[in-house]
C-alpha cells in the first residue's frame, strides 16, 4: 500500500473526505484470495495502529481488521484494550479474529483491565463462545461492580457448557437484583441447549428449578415453555 | 374457598406459557371497545418517541382497549412531546392520565403495570431493547427492520420464543389488501409458474463522514450510541425535534442499513411473502459486477430469481402474467386478474386490515400476528445478505436452514457485530 494512503488514514478525522479510506476498503475487496496481498495490507493498517493517528483512523482501521485480521494483528489489538479510547475498537477487531491467540489475549486482558474496559473483554468472551474463559467469568458472578457481574452470567449464557451451567445453577440462589435475572436468563440458555442436544432429563431439571414461587414471572413462564418444548423435541 | 379475580391482565401475565396454542378466551371478552374498563386494558410503554414514534402513538391512542402509561427517549425534547401527546389525548377525553416519562428504556420495563412496549428508535437500538422487553415479559411491537445484523434476528426470535411474548414487526404493508392479494394471485398460479420478482428499494448504507458537533444539552449522546462504537455528535444522526423529516442515520453504517433495510424490510418483506418463503430464504446471493451482473441478485432454491432493479414497489413475473403491487396500488398482466376473488379452496394468506389491532388482538388470543418475529427475522436476513455482499463485492452461497454463510469464512464474520462496553446481547 502506498505510504501516503496510510498518511491520510492516519490523519483523517470525522467530517473529512474518505477518499483514501474506500481506496483502502477497494484494495481490500481485491485483496480477497490473495493471502499475500491481504497480510500485507493487514501489517500496514497495524502501522496506523501504532502511530499517533487520531480515534477516526484506528477506528476505520479497526473495523478493516474485524475482516481481514489474523493473529498477526493479535499483538498490536491486545495491547489497545485496557485504553479509555481504543478498548472498544480494539474489541470491535479482536471478537471477530479466530483462533487461539484472540482467545489467550482477551483471557489474558481480564485480568489486566478494569472499569468498562473488563466489561467489554467479558463480553467479547461471552460472544466467542469461549469455554476457556469458563472458571474466570465464574468468578465474576459475585462481583460488586452489577453491570461486571451482569456480563459474566450473560457470557456464561453464551458459553452454556456444563461447567457454565454449574456456575450458575450455584449463582441463582447468591445473587441478587439483576444480576440474578442475568444469571436466571442465562440457566434459561443452558437449558435450551441441553434440550436442542437431546439431554432432555438434564434440560427439565433445569426448567424444574426455575418454576419455584421465588422466581420472577417471565422466569417461571420460560421454564414453562421449555418443559412444554423439551416434552415436543424430538 | 377465596375467590379468584380473573381479568385481562393476569391472563397476559400468565398465557406467555401458552402463546401460540389455541385461543381460550375471545377479545370481546377480554374487553376490545373505548369503554374498556381501566383493569382491562392493554397498558402500553413506547420506547422511543422521534418521528415514527408520533405516527405509532397516535394509532395505538386510538385503537380500542389500549391505555398508553409511559415514554422513554434520550432526547428530552421528543420526550417531552411525546409525553404531550399521550396526555393531550386523554385530557380529550375528558381523563387525566399522566405519561411517565424515563431517559433509560429498563427504567421503563421495570415497571410491573406495563403489558406491552412499542419500540420505535434507530435500528442499532432493536435487538437490545427487543430481547430485554422479552425478558421483562412485556409482548412487543417493534419498527422495522428487525434488527442491524442476522445474528440479532435470531437472538431477537430465540428470546421473544424463550419468554413466550407477542410480538408484531412494523412491516404494516401486509395489512394492506394490495399486497395480500398481489402476493395470493401469484401464489394460486395465477401468473402461472413464479420466474422472477424485482424490488424497487435503494441502496445500502454508506459509511460514516459526518464531522463532530457539541452534543446539545437535551441529549444523552452516550445512550443513543448504545452498543455502537463510539463517534461524535451530528445533527444528521438524531436532528433537534423542530426537524420533522426522518432521521439520516439510517444511512449510516453503525446505526443502520441504508434503503437496502429501510424499504427492503418492506418490499422484499412482501417478495418472501409471495415465494411462501417466511421461513427460509435465498441460497445465493450476487451483487453487481458491472459487467455480466447489472443488479443485485438473489437465487433461491426454487429456481426463482430476486433482484433489486426498477420496479415500483414488487414486480412478480410469472410464465403466463405479472402482478406488480404497492402501496394502494396493484397492477396485473393480464388486467383482468386484480378482480380475481380467491377461491374457496385456494391459498388464502393472514388477513389482517389493521397492523397495530392485529397486534392488539393477538396479545389478548396469545396467538402470532401477521407480522411474527420469524418473519421479520428472514426478512431482514434477505436485507442482510445483500448488504454483506455489496460490502465485500463478491457473491454468497446461504444456508437459509442453518443460517449460515457457505465457505466464506470473512463474510461470516458480518453476520453479527461487536458491541461497545458495556453492552451485550
Amino acid at each position: 500500500m502506498e505510504q501516503q494512503l496510510l498518511d491520510k488514514v492516519k490523519t483523517y478525522d470525522w467530517g473529512q473526505s474518505r477518499a483514501a479510506l474506500t481506496e483502502i476498503t477497494e484494495l481490500i475487496k481485491k485483496s480477497h484470495g490473495n493471502k499475500a496481498e491481504t497480510a500485507a495490507i493487514e501489517k500496514d493498517l497495524l502501522s496506523v495502529l501504532t502511530s499517533d493517528a487520531k480515534r477516526a483512523g484506528k477506528q476505520f482501521v479497526c473495523r478493516q481488521l474485524s475482516i481481514i485480521g489474523t493473529d498477526a494483528s493479535v499483538p498490536t489489538l491486545a495491547g489497545m484494550l485496557g485504553g479509555e479510547e481504543t478498548s472498544d475498537m480494539a474489541r470491535y477487531a479482536l471478537e471477530r479474529i479466530p483462533g487461539a491467540a484472540a482467545d489467550a489475549a482477551l483471557l489474558g486482558a481480564l485480568s489486566k483491565t478494569g472499569g468498562k474496559a473488563k466489561v467489554g473483554v467479558v463480553n467479547s468472551l461471552g460472544q466467542r463462545g469461549q469455554a476457556s474463559a469458563g472458571e474466570a467469568l465464574a468468578g465474576l458472578l459475585g462481583n460488586s461492580d452489577e453491570t461486571l457481574a451482569t456480563a459474566a452470567a450473560a457470557a456464561l449464557g453464551q458459553i452454556a457448557d456444563d461447567n457454565a451451567g454449574k456456575a450458575l445453577a450455584k449463582a441463582k440462589d447468591t445473587t441478587k437484583g439483576k444480576v440474578r435475572l442475568r444469571v436466571l436468563d442465562s440457566y434459561l440458555l443452558c437449558a435450551d441447549k441441553l434440550t436442542a442436544a437431546g439431554k432432555k432429563a438434564e434440560a427439565l431439571e433445569i426448567y424444574k428449578a426455575l418454576q419455584g414461587k421465588d422466581m420472577p414471572k417471565p422466569i417461571r413462564t420460560a421454564a414453562l415453555r421449555g418443559v412444554l418444548g423439551a416434552a415436543t423435541s424430538k | 374457598m377465596k375467590a379468584h379475580k380473573f381479568n385481562r391482565r393476569g391472563f397476559l401475565k400468565t398465557a406467555g406459557a401458552v402463546a401460540g396454542l389455541p385461543c381460550l378466551v375471545s377479545s370481546s371478552a377480554l374487553g376490545n371497545s373505548d369503554s374498556t374498563a381501566a383493569s382491562e386494558r392493554i397498558t402500553l410503554g413506547f420506547i422511543g418517541t422521534g418521528k415514527q414514534s408520533k405516527h405509532l402513538m397516535q394509532s395505538f391512542l386510538n385503537s380500542p382497549g389500549t391505555q398508553v402509561l409511559a415514554a422513554c427517549d434520550v432526547d428530552r425534547l421528543k420526550l417531552a412531546r411525546g409525553k404531550g401527546i399521550v396526555e393531550d389525548h386523554y385530557k380529550g377525553k375528558g381523563r387525566s392520565d399522566a405519561c411517565g416519562t424515563y431517559g433509560d428504556y429498563r427504567d421503563l420495563l421495570a415497571r410491573g403495570d406495563i403489558d406491552a412496549v412499542v419500540i420505535a428508535t434507530p435500528d442499532h437500538w432493536h435487538a437490545l431493547t427487543v430481547i430485554h422487553s422479552a425478558q421483562a415479559g412485556k409482548d412487543i411491537y417493534c419498527e422495522k427492520p428487525l434488527s442491524q445484523t442476522i445474528a440479532e434476528a435470531r437472538a431477537m426470535v430465540n428470546a421473544v420464543r424463550r419468554y413466550g411474548r407477542v410480538f408484531q414487526v412494523g412491516s404494516m404493508q401486509r395489512s394492506d389488501w394490495h399486497f395480500r392479494l398481489g402476493c395470493e394471485l401469484v401464489i394460486n398460479g395465477y401468473i402461472g409458474e413464479l420466474q422472477t420478482v424485482t424490488v424497487g428499494v435503494g441502496g445500502p448504507p454508506g459509511e460514516d463522514n459526518l464531522a463532530a458537533m457539541p452534543v446539545p444539552d437535551y441529549l444523552d449522546w452516550d445512550m443513543w450510541l448504545g452498543p455502537a462504537l463510539r463517534r461524535p455528535y451530528n445533527k444528521e444522526l438524531s436532528p433537534h425535534l423542530s426537524w420533522d423529516g426522518f432521521p439520516h442515520w439510517r444511512y449510516h453504517s453503525s446505526f443502520g442499513g441504508g434503503g437496502m433495510t429501510d424499504w427492503g424490510a418492506h418490499h422484499f418483506d412482501i417478495a418472501q411473502w409471495g415465494m411462501q418463503m417466511d421461513e427460509s430464504g435465498p441460497v445465493e446471493i450476487i451483487p453487481p459486477d458491472g459487467k455480466d451482473v447489472k443488479v443485485l441478485t438473489y437465487k433461491y432454491a426454487s429456481g426463482v430469481t430476486l433482484t433489486r432493479d426498477s420496479a415500483n414497489g414488487v414486480l412478480f413475473t410469472g410464465t403466463k402474467g405479472k402482478v406488480e403491487t404497492n402501496r394502494g396500488h396493484l397492477r396485473t398482466e393480464p388486467e383482468s386478474l386484480k378482480d380475481q376473488k380467491i377461491g374457496p379452496n385456494e391459498v388464502h394468506l393472514y388477513e389482517s386490515k389493521n397492523h397495530y389491532v392485529d397486534w392488539l388482538d393477538a396479545i389478548k388470543k396469545r396467538s402470532k400476528p401477521i407480522c411474527d418475529i420469524e418473519v421479520g427475522c428472514r426478512s431482514v436476513s434477505v436485507c442482510h445478505l445483500g448488504n454483506i455482499a455489496y460490502k465485500l463485492g463478491r457473491s454468497l452461497k446461504w444456508d437459509p436452514r442453518r443460517e449460515q454463510i457457505i465457505g466464506d469464512a470473512d463474510a461470516s464474520k458480518l453476520l453479527s457485530r461487536p458491541y461497545r462496553s458495556p453492552w451485550h446481547l
